[in-house]
């Protein structure tokens, strides 16, 4: 394993590599800043550059990419309240308001430097859990989804704060959402109304660019002003007192590695659930804040950025080690491997080792060069919430919109943006979040996947859920997290009561 | 509506909205085979407890408290409080409507490339009351990210519009 490591070490320190490096993280902080491009993408269409390339130049590129990504979607998550990304969207809760306040520079600087040290995180703990792993993801079967997919929404409807009946109802509006288009498991195309684009299902790019890119830009015109309420302190926000907080604060930051890694590895739950679990956890490690959160709390901002980076260590786990990818990042990124003769799995653990550990390198030194770079440029960023409202509108609208229809270039995705754009400025108006309505139509299809699977093994018997430990398990903490304002409420009672009398 | 104070009405408006369009989803539910149905039904129901849950603790009522309390640990009124008080015309919020959906029927019937500087400069200079160079400035820069962005680094053909298509061969 060493030897390996030095191998790795030994591929990525020559010029080329390091170039390479550099490009891809370059690409990934861009990608990853501008809404609705994201990692995936950038991997995607770096795939025709590497045809020329040595397999290890190959994954040095990917790797640069992916790490830098979560970066740089925190940047325009804190800023403009748009995450580049759909997992920076934890982000905006407690780094829009930061921005808001004038305190642009910290936000950014705990932001990369958490998603910095849960990306080092991450990557240690891809190269401890390998030979464990297998086990652990073996235990969830398709009841065990289901109940992780409930589990999910309930924790991160709990998490909107005092609104948890507004976000269950938009975590089920994002369900029947995610409804629509073809079924894969009976071929049936299902509420599509007859309309040839959603056929295929709602398309969650231009969706989630509409919900959070376009719907703020209109809220933006409605209210007008300009991003930051308080702009003359943003010069006084130092970027340094950011990166200070992470370390002050270096147990959610571990919390939400733990998180990043752990979900990251189960397959198709992804960066956008580990990083809401870590803010939703973050909320309930912490019942009597100095700040409250989702009104520009660091803490909000250190636990689901360390957990979102944290994820791309995790998610390699099983892409890795099963040929199975935990994130649609890595799927692709695991096309990139097939395509360069290399098969995922034991074989790849066991006689191509010095390339999982170049890779696991190349994940480390791009995460930090990212980190380096935004830290770099963050004073710069900052300065973007000063633009005028009548600037930004405009522009964000146009760039948006082209994001939205890039992807798969078809007309009707620019439509369903402004669709949704719509939407998500009612739910804004209504104080309804958007957060679980993401969520849901992110998780639709596989919480219906594997209801339908766990309804076809056992015979459409329903106690199935109640039968197995993991399943059980899980289904007591959705419970648990349901009862959590009230439990949350009689705990801040008997505080107060315990202040008042000690005053006495 | 006497039951729903006059401040928390368009809110009761938004939620009646949500329960028609699901009571409509439950209802198009049942025009599916049982297997395509059965989940989508699960959702569709549960669902509607949840919004008169939520309708309750817009009433006045000492059930509605309650709900609130033991969902959101708050009362319908320290929401209020803690609720954006932002004045909100219906007219405001249709003109900014208005320009998204021009600016998408632009770009359906002219693409992408001619329609960024227009909406970018009518919306600087006619909302923004920026000047006209500056707005010029404005339309001409975002028009060269995209362009060299998205059609010469990313190689993209963006959308050239519907007019293009019928008129342009």
């Amino acid at each position: 394993m060493f030897e390996s490591l030095i191998i790795g070490i030994d591929n990525l320190f020559s010029l080329n590599s390091i170039l390479l490096l550099m490009a891809g993280s370059a690409v990934g902080l861009l990608f990853g800043a501008i809404p609705g491009l994201g990692g995936t993408t950038a991997v995607a269409l770096m795939i025709p550059l590497t045809f020329g390339m040595e397999p290890f130049q190959a994954i040095i590129l990917m790797g640069g990419i992916m790490a830098a990504t979560s970066t740089g979607g925190s940047v325009s998550a804190i800023l403009l309240n748009t995450p580049g990304i759909a997992p920076n969207a934890a982000t905006t809760f407690d780094g829009y308001p930061l921005a808001k306040q004038g305190k642009a520079g910290m936000a950014i600087g705990a932001g990369a430097t958490a998603s910095a040290l849960g990306g080092v995180v991450g990557i240690i703990s891809l190269v401890a859990v390998i030979p464990i792993m297998k086990e652990i993801v073996l235990l969830f079967t398709p009841p065990e989804f289901f109940m992780l997919a409930i589990f999910g929404l309930c924790a991160i409807a709990v998490s909107s704060g005092d609104r948890l009946l507004q976000g269950l109802i938009t975590a089920i509006i994002g369900l029947v959402v995610g409804f629509v288009g073809l079924y894969d498991i009976t071929g049936t195309v299902r509420y599509s109304m007859g309309i040839p684009l959603l056929e295929d299902g709602i398309k969650l790019v231009p969706a989630l660019i509409g919900l959070f890119a376009i719907s703020e830009m209109i809220n933006l015109a409605v209210k007008g002003g300009s991003i930051a309420e308080d702009t003359s302190s943003i010069a006084i926000s130092r970027v340094s007192d950011g990166v200070k907080q992470v370390f002050k604060n270096w147990s959610t930051m571990l919390v939400g590695s733990g998180y990043g890694t752990f979900i990251g590895a189960v397959p198709g739950v992804g960066g956008t659930v580990a990083a809401f679990l870590s803010y939703s956890t973050q909320v309930q490690r912490d019942p009597d804040p100095d700040v409250e959160y989702g009104k520009g709390n660091i803490k909000g901002v250190i636990a689901p950025e360390s957990a979102n980076n944290a994820k791309d260590g995790g998610s390699l786990i099983p892409t890795l080690a099963f040929g199975i990818p935990g994130s649609a990042e890595t799927a692709v990124f695991l096309g990139v491997l097939i395509l360069h003769g290399i098969e995922p799995g034991q074989k790849l653990l066991v006689e191509n080792e010095p390339l999982v550990f170049t890779l696991v390198v190349a994940l480390t030194v791009s995460v930090i060069f990212a980190t380096l770079v935004v830290l770099a440029l963050a004073k710069y960023m900052a300065m973007l919430t000063m633009v005028s409202v009548n600037v930004l509108i405009p522009t964000v609208s146009v760039i948006a919109l082209v994001g939205a229809y890039a992807l798969h270039t078809e007309i009707g995705d620019v439509v369903i943006a402004l669709i949704f754009a719509i939407i998500g400025y009612f739910m804004i108006r209504f104080n309804y979040p958007r957060v679980t309505f993401t969520i849901a139509l992110v998780l639709g299809t596989l919480t219906e996947l594997n209801f339908d699977q766990t309804m076809q093994i056992h015979d459409g018997d329903m106690t199935v859920f109640l039968t197995r430990w993991l399943s059980v398990t899980l289904l007591i903490l959705t419970v648990l997290s349901l009862g959590f304002p009230t439990f949350r409420k009689k705990v801040r009672e008997r505080n107060r009561r315990r202040e008042a009398e000690a005053s006495k | 509506m006497k039951l729903i104070p006059e401040h928390r009405q368009p809110t009761a408006w938004f939620l009646l909205a949500i329960l028609l369009t699901i009571v409509g989803f439950i209802a198009v539910s049942y025009t599916y085979k049982p297997n395509d149905r059965a989940f989508p039904l699960m959702v569709g129901y549960t669902a509607i407890p949840i919004i008169l849950l939520d309708f309750l603790t817009l009433t006045k009522t000492k059930i509605g408290q309650k709900i609130s309390v033991f969902f959101s640990a708050k009362t319908p009124e320290q929401i209020d409080q803690d609720a954006d008080t932002t004045e909100r015309s219906l007219g405001k919020e249709m003109v900014v409507f208005l320009w998204m959906i021009l600016l998408v029927l632009g770009i359906y019937l002219f693409g992408f490339l001619p329609i960024t500087p227009v909406f970018v400069f009518c919306w600087m200079k006619y909302r923004g009351a920026y000047s006209v160079r500056m707005s010029l400035y404005s339309a001409f820069c975002t028009l060269a990210f995209i362009y060299i962005l998205f059609e010469i680094v990313l190689q993209y053909e963006l959308y050239a519009g519907i007019l293009m298509e019928i008129y342009g061969s």
